[in-house]
């Protein structure tokens, strides 16, 4: 059975480019715009992955890993950040924050999927690998 | 011949006749009184003698005489006498009292003649026999002059000093060896002198002058002091010309002058004894209103009770230093101003004794740039940040619309939605390479500016060089062999450990070795490592060779610069950021190293890396 990912991302275009990969590649997406909504959705959905921002209005990524790394059931969850900060340090803020992995902006199409899966335990792999 | 003498002889006579009546008023005063005293008949007859011609102190012996003479009838003495003018005489004198028919006092008559050359040989004599000698042998130019002020003697330093031979200044007044200006007033000080003789100074803090025979002046100074002798007391003056001293003063007041700072001396008092013009300026104090005033008047209120005792311990130990360190120290105007200063002490010896020299320097201006400086500094700093805040969120909103336009370019070529025929996935590379383009502009950009703002993250570690450039070689062999281009590594076959970032490294030779893939047309790209040891010193050298067009030496310089690009004509569009170059020499010069390019047109050109060992 393939993963179930969370994306919380406030950029429309982003949020559609990752979940059309995702979506592709044969797993199931959950897609919010916001770090609220977004923990609303990990409560109810129980996913296996989550992709997140860390730029975001009324609640940003680190809020989010923090909520998330505070909660038993979610501690062990691979959170991915995706994000548009490249500067010194960026990266290293990240991985202390609590996320699993930092890539940033743009992505590469062609390898984005590969990247989020080496996260992911084998028996949450698609099967079905359109590529 | 007359024929009455009687009045003849008294108007003739070549001394000096005078009628004087028992209470001491003249009566009779004759032409060579006039001439020899220099008051007229009118201005003498009815006062009294003693007031007229006779010094203070020959008062008393005077009227003793004149009992002396209501006795004998005639004495005949000499005495000192005392001209209109102050000028004193020596007189040897006849005093005659005239008697009534009735024995009792009619007048006396004093018949008085000038003796004082006659005088002034026997003192000149007198001394001649008794110091000449002695007096030869001292430095100082000697002027020895009796009670008269005629001059008795001169050693031979006084005739060189003052230009006359001995025998010019024998009997002359001493005002002779004066300028004129100050004959009359120098009359009433010898006088003066004469009446209470002591060993001194004369006119202490006064300029005094000589003159020479050949009228030109000098500055002297002079002692005097009191001889004893059986002719009466003579007056003997040490005279020391100080030219040359008064030069070597004017020298240092000169100095003082030209110095920058305001410079004030102070005696042991800590009186001011020599101030300069600036000092003047600075303080708003004239010189002689400051001249002898306690240098704590220019000294702040609060900061002068100290200061005595400081002063004090500086005399204790005197070297050059500057005072307070490390202390803010205030001046203090006229106006009751206070500004801030720098002062350096330093002691001054003196023949009068230490002297302590301080040069005072305003530093408001100073204090204020100062002041300027560090409100400037926090505000660069401040420009800095809202620099790198300015990057951050232009890189951020810069790359978040790109994050779609080569995803979704990516998905497309990549044929996830479905098949493309060749035009629209030709167009879409183009699309895709100018996206790509865009990236390396923005990331390129914020390279160079994180270089400028020292904010360049390098990571220090050991690293393989070889096994970086065996990583760009295999990233970049393909575009080679695309072109055709014969692609060739030369690696030493050990190790090559070298302590540097490795992301900078790694972009370096990517950059160097993209551009020689992209220039070259024909040929061949090689890339060499090699370790040099120059000076004892370890090189690593990473050369980039390629055949393409070279590069003219004219142009070589400006390659380096951003957006520089040196157009071929051969090759007139080629893609580049233009910052490729200038962010690689930035890089090797954040890494200790540098680039250094060596080409020929025609003949390719081979850009080396050279990185230190550490």
């Amino acid at each position: 059975m393939a993963a179930l990912i969370l994306i919380i991302e406030d950029d429309a275009a982003s949020r559609d480019l990752v979940k059309y990969l995702l979506e592709t590649a044969g797993y199931g997406a959950l897609a919010v715009a916001d770090g609220g909504n977004g923990l609303r959705m990990a409560l109810e959905n129980d996913p296996d992955l989550v992709i997140c921002d860390l730029q975001m209005p009324v609640m940003d990524g680190y809020e989010v890993v923090a909520r998330l790394r505070g909660n038993p059931t979610w501690r062990r969850v691979p959170v991915i950040a995706v994000t548009a900060f490249s500067m010194a340090g960026d990266r290293g803020k990240a991985l202390a924050a609590g996320f699993n992995e930092h890539l940033t902006k743009p992505i590469t199409p062609e390898t984005f999927v590969g990247q989020i899966e080496a996260f992911l335990p084998a028996s949450l792999l698609a099967t079905q690998r359109v590529r | 011949m007359p024929t009455d003498y009687t009045n003849e002889l008294w108007e003739q006579s070549p001394d000096a006749l005078v009628a004087v009546s028992a209470d001491g008023i003249v009566r009779h005063w004759n032409p060579a009184a006039t001439s020899i005293f220099g008051y007229t008949r009118e201005e003498a007859v009815g006062r009294s003698m003693t007031t007229l011609i006779v010094p203070g102190d020959g008062v008393k012996d005077e009227t003793r005489i004149c009992a002396d003479a209501l006795r004998d009838r005639l004495v005949t003495y000499e005495s000192v006498r005392r001209r209109k003018d102050g000028a004193l005489l020596h007189m040897s004198v006849s005093t005659k009292a005239v008697l009534m028919a009735d024995g009792t006092l009619d007048y006396f008559l004093t018949s008085q003649k000038d003796v004082t050359h006659l005088k002034v040989l026997r003192d000149a004599k007198l001394i001649e026999a008794r110091f000449r000698d002695l007096l030869e042998s001292t430095p100082d130019a000697i002027v020895i002059v009796n009670v008269t002020g005629r001059i008795v003697l001169v050693n031979s330093q006084a005739e060189k000093v003052f230009g006359y031979l001995r025998g010019d200044l024998l009997a002359q007044p001493v005002e002779i060896l004066l300028p004129n200006r100050f004959r009359a007033a120098h009359l009433g000080h010898r006088v003066g002198f004469f009446a209470q003789p002591r060993t001194r100074t004369m006119g202490a803090g006064l300029e005094l002058f000589g003159l020479r025979k050949d009228g030109r002046e000098f500055p002297v100074e002079i002692s005097l002091s009191p001889l004893e002798t059986e002719e009466g007391t003579l007056v003997m003056s040490a005279i020391r010309d100080i030219t040359d001293r008064k030069k070597a003063d004017q020298k240092f007041k000169d100095l003082l002058e030209s110095a920058p700072d305001a410079m004030v001396i102070v005696n042991h008092d800590g009186e001011m004894v020599l101030i300069n013009s600036q000092a003047v300026k600075l303080f708003g104090w004239s010189r002689e209103e400051l001249m002898g005033q306690r240098i704590e008047i220019l000294v702040p209120e609060r900061y002068r009770g100290n200061h005595p005792a400081n002063r004090g311990s500086f005399f204790a130990q005197p070297r050059a230093r500057a005072m307070g360190a490390g202390l803010e120290l205030y001046g203090l105007r006229k106006d009751g101003t206070e500004f801030p200063v720098e002062i350096s002490l330093s002691p001054l010896e003196t023949e009068e004794g230490l002297f302590v020299s301080s040069a005072i320097r305003d530093v408001t201006e100073r204090k204020r740039f100062e002041q300027a400086l560090r409100d400037k500094n926090i505000e660069l700093e401040n420009a800095a940040l809202v620099k790198d805040r300015f990057f951050a969120s232009m890189s951020h909103e810069l790359r978040t619309p790109l994050n779609a336009i080569i995803g979704f370019t990516g998905t497309l070529l990549m044929k996830l939605p479905g098949p493309l025929n060749t035009e629209q996935d030709r167009q879409l590379r183009v699309v895709q390479t100018g996206a790509k383009h865009l990236l390396s502009l923005i990331n390129d950009l914020l390279d160079l500016a994180k270089i400028g703002a020292n904010k360049l993250d390098l990571r220090l570690e050991s690293i393989d060089c070889k096994e970086v450039i065996e990583e760009v070689s295999a990233a970049l062999l393909p575009e080679a062999h695309r072109k055709g281009l014969t692609f060739s590594t030369d690696l030493p076959k050990q190790v090559v450990r070298l302590r540097t970032d490795r992301r900078a490294l790694s972009q370096i030779i990517i950059n160097l070795t993209g551009n020689a893939i992209k220039f070259t047309q024909h040929g061949c790209v090689h890339l060499r490592l090699q370790q040099t040891l120059t000076a004892g010193h370890g090189t690593i050298a990473i050369g980039i060779q390629d055949t393409g067009p070279g590069i003219p030496i004219q142009d070589q310089a400006r390659l380096f610069e951003a957006f520089s690009r040196v157009e071929a004509a051969s090759q007139p569009q080629l893609e580049g950021t233009g910052l490729g170059l200038h962010l690689s020499r930035k890089l090797a010069e954040a890494l200790g190293g540098r680039i250094v390019l060596s080409s020929e047109p025609g003949k390719g050109s081979t850009f080396t890396l050279e990185l230190p060992e550490t």
